[in-house]
């Protein structure tokens, strides 16, 4: 109970259209340790972003939280009771004002791709991260300005003193991210989410942000959701990793379980399927099809239509998540080969490459 | 009629297809309202940049954004009149024929752009899109474009039947995919790609990357590749071009320019991408600073401002870490990043001599090199007297523009293997400046041949 901060527990996310339910989250479960980094990675489509906006209650028409749990420190996000066979928010989950209050901001905060949209371009930056701090934390305006001003300095703006009355536009797109980075930072929160922060970024400038959030992380002690769709950046930067794939999170574990001791089809086809900066490979294996829709995800296991390894078995089985672990830290996979419900004494389809038993 | 296309000469694989020499592209702003107030200002997007396409090879540009290489590779295609150069392709001057003249020439270079939605008509049908530059060049009659066009599906890997559906029933990669059937749809020798798969999902650009080096083993197709993802140019390029801010800073063969890397920017870029492996993490020193403008570019060597490897000035003598502290200096001005004893927001000024401990204190711990002694004085004055800008122009000119980098363009070639005299490497660094040959003048300006690759083994 002690040393977790978020826990995230079966959770669905369900977008009720005209066309039918999308299924986005579709029953996930993880959790966030003080200090720590997580990385949520995936391809789009995978309902990444989804799942973050349901832990910071931000989810759209015609999206909705339709079951689950989410605590963080000690507060109910999300919390579900059964009355009469449906399902009701629980008592003690944060109204929508306690969230606005307690919450966003102070407690988690968010990152996002593009930090133009972030920013608001009639004020100047110093003045909407000063804002943010005042509002989040009891800092008189005086003091909220010395802190932004500290702030902007800390995340690597060159003159934040002469910079702080400049507008967004007057800034580079790395410096940017950088203000986001220090407004969120400016209100103390313990968890930031950071939603593809550096995906728009050039590589250089990635490096930088990189680098700076690594040593503020340090600094801070703050914990991060980081939110991906790039192994590298994952392997760069986390701790542990869930490797999410069509609404479900199909691997969990530490970050060199994920990467050397992987144990679902999926994340092994995403490794393999991505060029290498550090070494010239000479085939790449690219994964089979494309994402099916979430809007009707096929059945059984639902990576199982483009899976190298798939038997009749996966067609029909639902996977849970087993625990396999065996490296150093704890680690899940959704897959059936690592359960004893008939996928080794199943038919393979044809042309699929065989594996012996373990 | 004679059409130019006749006069198109036949080239070999493993032959030069298309040579560019000096080509430049300044854009200029004086065509609004106010230019005539404030002057024309030249963004210089490309200047001076030469290179040579062999036929059958995949070469690619790369380069962060705003370094010039999409404006570089529509130069090449004539889209944008360059502002000089040359540009020959199979034997033909491109830059002196009109456009109606090259028209017909058109049909032997195509280009495939990054956004698969943005560029396939919604309204139209795949089939009548892959035929449209048939069609525009008069290719084939109307039975034949229609089962060349078939086949191009099947060649792209794209179901027959797909001829008779519209683009939005298709994912990004299958409209990728069409995008490539219709640019091979007049069997060009030349195919421009305009970041190809970096709208895709990293599973599906394995799936495309496949696709495009199959079909240049079938074809012998040449690739020119804008990318700005140095893991994507590894795996399908043959020979590479770094630029940086409207220069080539270094081009070889893909083995020597990731194996052997020779200019500090390049370096520096390889060093920022995330491996994914999680065992290689290291602290690693990132790039400082952002881009400088390409409207006033820095003088010598564009990269200077940032490189961590600046030479010292001719003479100096200074040994390597009484430089290393002058840099550091230079960038702790430039970057005002040493903080004197006040509180942040007050006015309070400091003695010079204040000003001056404290710089040693920063920077010059074991003592000031007598070689900048006055300059540090000079600068720590101004400093002194919150005259930060002035500062920082005394410093520039009296020791970054007195290096090599501020005063020269720099322009090597290095051979990496003396036993193959083709495997030379091109390096805009002076760095190389010993024992390479030099060749600055603009007639021979960094033109190099590698191996032709994958397509000619």
């Amino acid at each position: 109970m002690t040393d977790t901060l978020l826990e995230v527990t079966d959770l669905k996310t369900h977008f009720f259209t005209e066309r039918g339910v999308v299924r986005a989250v579709d029953g996930i479960s993880f959790d966030v340790r003080p200090g720590e980094i997580v990385g949520l990675v995936g391809e789009s489509g995978a309902g990444k972003s989804v799942a973050t906006t349901s832990i910071m209650r931000l989810v759209d028409d015609p999206g909705q939280i339709v079951s689950g749990e989410i605590e963080f420190a000690g507060s109910t996000i999300v919390g579900f009771d059964e009355a009469d066979g449906e399902l009701v928010p629980r008592e003690e989950m944060l109204s929508n004002a306690d969230m606005r209050r307690q919450i966003r901001g102070n407690e988690i905060a968010i990152i996002f791709q593009d930090p133009m949209e972030s920013l608001n371009p009639v004020y100047s930056v110093g003045a909407q991260v000063r804002e943010f701090i005042e509002l989040n934390r009891d800092l008189s305006g005086g003091e909220a300005t010395e802190e932004a001003i500290e702030m902007l300095r800390r995340v690597g703006i060159p003159e934040a003193e002469d910079r702080y009355d400049e507008y967004p536009h007057q800034f580079s797109g790395g410096m940017r991210q950088r203000v986001l980075i220090a407004m969120a930072l400016g209100c103390r929160p313990r968890l930031i989410i950071a939603d593809e922060p550096t995906t728009a970024l050039d590589v250089t400038v990635e490096g930088q942000i990189l680098e700076l959030v690594r040593d503020l992380q340090a600094e801070f002690d703050t914990s991060f959701v980081w939110v991906t769709h790039d192994m590298g950046v994952v392997a760069e930067l986390c701790d542990r990793v869930n490797v999410m794939y069509l609404g479900k999170i199909v691997e969990q574990g530490p970050i060199d379980d994920i990467f050397y001791n992987t144990k679902h089809p999926y994340t092994e086809a995403l490794l393999s399927s991505i060029p290498r900066p550090d070494r010239t490979v000479a085939e790449l294996d690219p994964i089979e099809g494309t994402m099916p829709s979430a809007r009707n995800p096929p059945r059984g296991c639902r990576f199982h239509p483009r899976c190298p390894d798939a038997r009749e078995a996966c067609t029909r089985i639902d996977p849970e998540f087993y625990d396999v672990s065996d490296g150093a830290g704890v680690q899940y996979s959704a897959c059936i080969k690592h359960a004893d419900v008939g996928y080794w004494d199943s038919e393979p389809f044809d042309g699929q490459r065989l594996e012996q038993p373990p | 009629m004679s059409s130019t296309i006749d006069h198109l000469e036949d080239v070999a694989l493993g032959d030069t297809l298309l040579e560019a020499r000096g080509v430049t592209k300044y854009f200029t702003s004086d065509s609004g309202m106010l230019a005539g107030l404030f002057g024309a200002q030249d963004v210089e997007a490309v200047d001076d940049v030469s290179f040579e396409l062999l036929k059958g090879e995949t070469f690619a540009l790369v380069g962060e954004s705003g370094c010039g290489k999409s404006t570089l590779a529509r130069t090449i295609l004539q889209l944008i009149e360059p502002t000089s150069g040359s540009i020959r392709f199979k034997g033909l001057e491109l830059t002196e024929t009109s456009n109606r003249q090259l028209r017909p020439v058109r049909r032997d270079m195509q280009i495939i752009l990054q956004d698969p939605q943005a560029s396939l008509n919604p309204r139209m049908k795949v089939g009548q899109i892959i035929e449209e530059p048939m069609k525009a060049h008069s290719l084939y009659g109307r039975a034949d474009r229609r089962e060349r066009a078939k086949e191009l599906l099947d060649l792209v890997e794209l179901d027959r039947s797909y001829y008779n559906r519209y683009p939005h029933e298709f994912s990004g990669g299958q409209r990728q995919r069409i995008n490539l059937a219709r640019a091979m749809s007049t069997d060009p020798d030349l195919i421009v790609c305009d970041e190809p798969v970096s709208a895709l999902d990293v599973s599906v650009q394995a799936q495309i990357l496949n696709t495009m080096r199959e079909l240049q083993a079938e074809f012998g197709f040449t690739y020119l590749i804008i990318s700005h993802d140095l893991s994507v140019v590894r795996y399908i390029a043959d020979r590479v071009a770094v630029m940086y801010l409207g220069h080539i800073v270094e081009l070889a063969s893909k083995e020597a320019l990731f194996e052997h890397t020779k200019h500090p920017y390049t370096s520096a870029l390889l060093e920022a991408i995330p491996i994914p492996d999680p065992r290689s993490r290291d602290t690693r020193q990132p790039l400082e600073g952002d881009v400088p403008s390409p409207i006033d570019p820095p003088s010598g060597c564009r990269f200077r401002t940032r490189c961590p490897e600046l030479i010292q000035p001719a003479g100096w003598a200074l040994t390597e870490q009484e430089w290393d502290a002058v840099r550091s200096f230079v960038r702790g001005v430039k970057r005002r990043s040493f903080t004197l004893d006040e509180t942040p927001g007050s006015d309070t000024s400091h003695t010079p001599s204040a000003v001056e401990t404290a710089v040693d204190d920063a920077y010059f711990p074991e003592g000031r090199p007598s070689r900048v002694d006055d300059i540090v004085r000079e600068a720590c004055a101004l400093i002194a007297d919150d005259e930060w800008d002035e500062a920082k122009a005394v410093i520039e000119s009296r020791i970054v523009e007195e290096s090599i980098c501020a005063q020269e363009r720099p322009r090597y070639t290095v051979s990496t293997r003396e036993d193959v005299p083709e495997a030379n490497h091109f390096v805009g660094c002076h760095l190389y400046r010993d024992g390479a040959k030099d060749v600055s003048p603009a007639r021979d300006g960094g033109t190099h041949r590698g191996r032709g690759g994958n397509a000619l083994e």
